[in-house]
Parts: structure tokens; C-alpha cells; sequence
């Protein structure tokens, strides 16, 4: 049941991602409810939910994985490693190549 | 010789030309991110062109088709042997082909692997491409779908015996790399440094039987399609 709604929790952050916004407080927002979701995650169940993303999920998953990186809380970098483990078996070089092309950051 | 410049609306270098079969049409990837074909027709010296699937009024330095933006530099552009399909690799790690035929539909794929430098046709629905990880890859278009997907890897090492290293061997590697590790010593592929460029030696890009790739290890290798048919057992070519 708490694995459901970790997932569920996962996919609404994934959808509802600002895109294209413009406004630093929207994206910080988004930010900050990204980190929650993945660091409220077990080690088990992190496979599975990369796993359930689309090609253009996982590039977005990296994108928030990298911008966790950047700011840190307490041992938020160690569960991100294990997430960035995952999306990088899933997304290949590929994807961290994409984090640091893109345009429009998250 | 006639010489006319080609400015607008490109914004940055120009990393890459491919020509159309009429000889008219040019295809041009840019450091401004984006894939465009002009018209490079010249009233003076050659015949009108006739209409294409890209338009028909193709005065010159006329923008016929401009990509939306990648993320990255457009290393390399290759039109299809019919001309009504244009390919381009770019430094985000992307595969894009636009299809005239679709109207100008632009089909991408985000690979999993380094950025491609290189691209080609070898028919009319499959590509060849490489780059930085050193090793050339098959691509597919499916027209029905407006899809592109990966084929598999065209460079697949022989299982080379595993023998050990001997004690100077190691020594020599413990001096130059600081480390007697012998895993990732040195690449798998042919080629060891990245693939710049991709030829199409025999057969054209429509039904390509030998292609040419030549990389920054200063290495040039000449590949057999229908040698690379029969080894890699999953490879398709439509």
C-alpha cells in the first residue's frame, strides 16, 4: 500500500513538471516536491519505478536527479545516487548528456 | 564559377552539408541547433528545378525547411538517396529525420549513447550512425509509425581469449596508469577514438554494401554490409 503510494505520488510529480514555465519560484516548487517523492523511496522499489517511465520520463527523472545534486539536504545525495543508478541503466550516457544540453532546465 | 552567400537565417557555424539529388536543394546542420534545407539555385548557370516533395518555388536562399530546436550542435545531415528524407545527428545525444513525404514530420529519438558525429544513409529507411562511443550503429525508420528506432551495434568484438597479464605488464601499467587494474584498459571497438565521419563507398544510400568510417584514432575502416548481415544475427536492414 505505502509502495502504491510512493509510485503514485512519483508519476504525479513526473506529469505535472512546470515544462516550460518561466518562474524561478514555480520551479523551485517542483523541485522541492521531486526530492520529497524520491527520497521517500526504499532502495527496493526504486527499479520498479524507473522502470514505469517512458523515454522522455527517464530524461526528465535525470534532469531532477542532477538538480537534487546540486542542493543538498541530509543524505538526500545517497538515496539520489541509488535513483541515478537506475535511470542511468534505463537512460544510458544518453540521458546525462541530454541534463546537460538542455535548454529549459527543471 | 559562380559564388553567392548563403546568410540568413543561420545564426552560428555550420558543421555540416549534405546536397538533395537535384543538385539544387542543400541541407545545412548548424551550431544554432537547427537542421535546414535552402534552395541554392542559381538562375544564371542552371536549368529551373522542378517541384520536390520540400516545395516548388526554390529561388535562391530560399528557407524550404527549418528543424525545431535540439538541444545540441547538428554535427552531421545526410538527405536519402530519394532525396525526400533528411537525417541529422546532434550533440544532445539525438537522432532526428524529417520526412516530405509526411510533410516535413520530424521523427526523433533520444539514444542512450555519447553524442553521434556521424550520419548516413545506407536506404531509404536505415542509418548508420556513430560518434563517442567509437562505434558505428544501425537506426530504422518506420514510415508507418513516424518512428525511429535503434537497430544494435555494427561493431561486435570477437570474444578475444582472456589471457593475464605478465609481470611487466603490469609494472608498465601500474607506471602509466597508476593502477595494475585491467579492466576498461582499452577499448573494445575498432576504432579507438571517436568516429568523425561516415562514407558511403559502394552502392549508393539507397542499397549501401560497403560504407567507409574514419575516426580521431587516425583510423579509417571500411565496412561489408552483407558481412555485417550475416555475423550480427538480429540486424534488420529494411
Amino acid at each position: 500500500r505505502r509502495t502504491g503510494e510512493a509510485l503514485r505520488a512519483f508519476h504525479t510529480a513526473i506529469r505535472s513538471s512546470p515544462g516550460s514555465s518561466r518562474s524561478q519560484a514555480v520551479k523551485e516548487q517542483a523541485q522541492g516536491t521531486m526530492l520529497k517523492v524520491l527520497t521517500s523511496f526504499k532502495s527496493s522499489e526504486i527499479e520498479q519505478a524507473v522502470n514505469s517511465l517512458d523515454r522522455n520520463g527517464v530524461d526528465l527523472l535525470m534532469k531532477y536527479i542532477y538538480k537534487g545534486f546540486e542542493k543538498p539536504s541530509e543524505n538526500s545525495s545517497a538515496i539520489l545516487l541509488q535513483w541515478h543508478e537506475k535511470a542511468l541503466a534505463v537512460g544510458g550516457l544518453g540521458s546525462i548528456i541530454r541534463v546537460l544540453t538542455a535548454r529549459k532546465t527543471v | 564559377w559562380v559564388c553567392k552567400h548563403i546568410k540568413k537565417p543561420i545564426r552560428s557555424t555550420v558543421l555540416s552539408l549534405d546536397w538533395h539529388p537535384n543538385n539544387v536543394l542543400l541541407a545545412a546542420g548548424s551550431c544554432d541547433f537547427k537542421c535546414r534545407i535552402f534552395s541554392a539555385y542559381i538562375k544564371e548557370v542552371e536549368e529551373r528545378p522542378s517541384p520536390t516533395p520540400w516545395g516548388s518555388k526554390m529561388p535562391f536562399g530560399e528557407l524550404m525547411f527549418e528543424s525545431s530546436s535540439s538541444c545540441g550542435w547538428v554535427h552531421s545531415i545526410c538527405f536519402s538517396a530519394s532525396g525526400s528524407r533528411v537525417a541529422w545527428v546532434s550533440h544532445d545525444s539525438t537522432l532526428c529525420l524529417a520526412d516530405a513525404g509526411k510533410k516535413m514530420a520530424v521523427a526523433s529519438l533520444c539514444t542512450e549513447t555519447l553524442p553521434l558525429l556521424a550520419v548516413t544513409f545506407i536506404t531509404e529507411s536505415s542509418l548508420v550512425a556513430a560518434g563517442h562511443d567509437c562505434c558505428p550503429m544501425l537506426f530504422t525508420y518506420e514510415e508507418s509509425q513516424g518512428t525511429l528506432s535503434f537497430g544494435g551495434k555494427l561493431d561486435v568484438p570477437k570474444q578475444s581469449s582472456q589471457r593475464g597479464l605478465t609481470a611487466r605488464e603490469r609494472f608498465q601499467n601500474l607506471d602509466k596508469k597508476a593502477s595494475s587494474d585491467t579492466a576498461n584498459a582499452s577499448l573494445d571497438t575498432l576504432h579507438k577514438n571517436s568516429i568523425s565521419q561516415i562514407s558511403v563507398l559502394t552502392g549508393g544510400k539507397d542499397k549501401c554494401s560497403q560504407f567507409c568510417t574514419t575516426g580521431m584514432d587516425g583510423g579509417m575502416s571500411i565496412w561489408d554490409v552483407k558481412s555485417l548481415e550475416s555475423a550480427l544475427k538480429d540486424l534488420k536492414i529494411k
